[in-house]
């Protein structure tokens, strides 16, 4: 069995715990407030969406076309333009309406990524790649997108966090004193959509949900104010992350399921405990 | 009479495609309490939605303490306490009781603001007030009880200390003793800090020995003025569309068994 010394040295595993670093402060802003707006459908459909866009960028690969670009950067415009599209669908206090607009996007950018995934002749190994993810392959440029989108994804949720935490609690009220919710209304869909999407190459479309949200869903049944969730999965989503990548090594299975599974687990045995 | 702290003429309000209320007139004065009635979708919300600005406003005019909708908004929201259905108020998020009621100071101030010592003593007081005890505060807002809810929510428009105060259905799901305090609450505020309240209702038989002035309200105002000269059963029945028992008892009080609904 390789040393935790051993393993450290190995860049491949190097750049995966700087990851998970990376997403376990995302966790704690974008998906904490994902959780405090009841709007956790929305990062499933903003994966599918990604998903869809980094399929177009594969398609027009083939022929000839943005060659050079990475196929996150056009998945990037998708998520947030789902985002954007989401955000002036429906007003901000329409919870419900939120996720049927949402569920609707979904199917849309779904049979879109399915179109363009028929379209393939040599990439779809890349677009299995999204759906699936591994922490273990990102490359230096990844880690630097990752570290760029969480920069400024955790100012903005910082500078704007009271305003964010009060557009959660209750929008009308927030609107009474003249704070323009529909504004950052957009901008936190914006914030939730740019986090999941530089997620993807790492936990994949499918297990970004597990990865961004659960860790705040385990938060919010503990701790005691909106800090507090937002530590807590720091925490979560850092200790699962961390040990999903070492023990994923050593028994040689894919690191974003093992998380995945980590973190359900934590949540069964939080909510029982809790009832 | 003094001035009123809110005059109402001739409005007509909704939102983007039409009004939905028409013709609405009346005037609230310091130190009185105006209850405005009516049925489902009558547009009582937004009625009071218009006068902070919320609604689209037609045509009429909304003067609040001389400032004018549009223009003055943004002052008129400084003396402006608002309080909104209590079911609108999301319960996923761990808001601690205090911060709830220091967002009524400290979202008006801008994002960076700090707040000081004795943004935090005012708190204290108006929670005090309301009579929401010392080991309330740091509790998550989520898990207090209907009527303690309603308090914080009353806190957070009185911290800033308005001249007029709207609430929208606030007695809605609450147990009577929470009600009482409330109302009794209310009606000592508008004494000691001579304010005008306005609350829209579904059933005012608790607090109908305190108001001072009624609506009633069915896309257009049917009746408005003092408790025994609207409640009639003509006008109930013009308001709710269904005859509506009314029990005389007193000179003042009229208990009726109007529309109830969760």
């Amino acid at each position: 069995m390789p040393s935790i010394i051993g393993l450290l040295q190995n860049p491949f595993i190097l750049r995966a715990i700087l990851a998970v670093v990376l997403i376990s402060v995302l966790a704690a802003t974008a998906g904490s407030f994902t959780i405090f707006r009841g709007l956790s459908f929305l990062v499933a459909g903003i994966a599918h969406a990604a998903f869809a866009g980094a399929a177009l960028a594969l398609v027009l690969y083939q022929y000839g076309c943005l060659s050079g670009l990475d196929p996150l950067f056009v998945a990037l415009l998708f998520g947030v333009m789902m985002a954007v599209v989401i955000g002036l669908t429906e007003r901000p206090e329409s919870i419900s309406k939120i996720e049927v607009s949402i569920g609707v996007a979904f199917a849309f950018s779904m049979s879109l990524a399915i179109l363009f995934i028929s379209l393939m002749k040599e990439y779809s190994i890349e677009a299995w790649a999204l759906i699936l993810g591994d922490i273990l392959l990102l490359t230096i440029n990844d880690i630097i997108i990752l570290t760029i989108i969480t920069i400024i994804d955790t100012f903005i949720f910082v500078l704007f966090m009271r305003i964010f935490v009060f557009l959660s609690f209750d929008p009308e009220g927030l609107r009474a004193i003249g704070v323009n919710v529909d504004v950052y209304h957009i901008l936190m869909l914006v914030l939730i959509a740019s986090a999941t999407v530089v997620l993807l190459k790492g936990v994949g479309v499918i297990l970004v949900y597990a990865v961004l949200v659960v860790p705040s869903a385990i938060a919010n049944k503990i701790a005691n104010d909106v800090l507090g969730v937002m530590k807590l999965s720091f925490v979560i989503a850092l200790l699962s992350g961390v040990s999903g990548v070492f023990i994923s090594t050593v028994l040689d299975i894919v690191p974003s399921a093992l998380i995945g599974l980590i973190l359900v687990f934590i949540y069964f045995i939080v909510s029982a405990l809790k009832r | 009479m003094s001035k009123p702290l809110l005059r109402v003429r001739g409005l007509s309000a909704g939102y983007d495609k039409e009004p939905v209320i028409r013709d609405i007139s009346f005037d609230v004065y310091e130190s009185e309490i105006c209850v405005i009635m009516g049925p489902n979708g009558a547009g009582k919300s937004t009625l009071l939605r218009s006068i902070i600005g919320l609604a689209r406003v037609y045509s009429g005019e909304i003067e609040v303490c001389g400032y004018r909708i549009p223009h003055d908004i943004k002052n008129i929201r400084r003396i402006i306490g608002y309080v909104p259905q209590r079911e609108y108020v999301s319960q996923n998020i761990p808001v601690t009781t205090k911060d709830v009621v220091l967002s009524g100071i400290t979202l008006r101030k801008g994002p960076l603001y700090i707040p000081t010592r004795k943004d935090m003593y005012t708190v204290r007081r108006v929670l005090e007030r309301v009579g929401i005890g010392r080991e309330l505060w740091f509790k998550k807002f989520n898990e207090l009880s209907g009527g303690q809810q309603q308090k914080v929510l009353l806190a957070r428009a009185l911290v800033f200390h308005p001249r007029i105060l709207l609430l929208d259905e606030p007695f809605s799901g609450i147990d009577i003793k929470s009600l009482r305090e409330i109302i009794d609450f209310l009606v000592e505020i508008k004494k000691s800090e001579k304010l005008g309240i306005v609350i829209v209702l579904h059933e005012i038989s608790e607090i109908l020995a305190h108001v001072d002035r009624i609506m009633l309200l069915n896309k257009r105002m049917v009746a408005c003025g003092d408790v025994l000269s609207v409640l009639t059963p003509e006008n109930l029945k013009q308001t709710y569309g269904v005859d509506v028992d009314v029990i005389p008892y007193g000179d003042k009080c009229l208990p009726i068994i109007g529309d109830r609904h969760a």
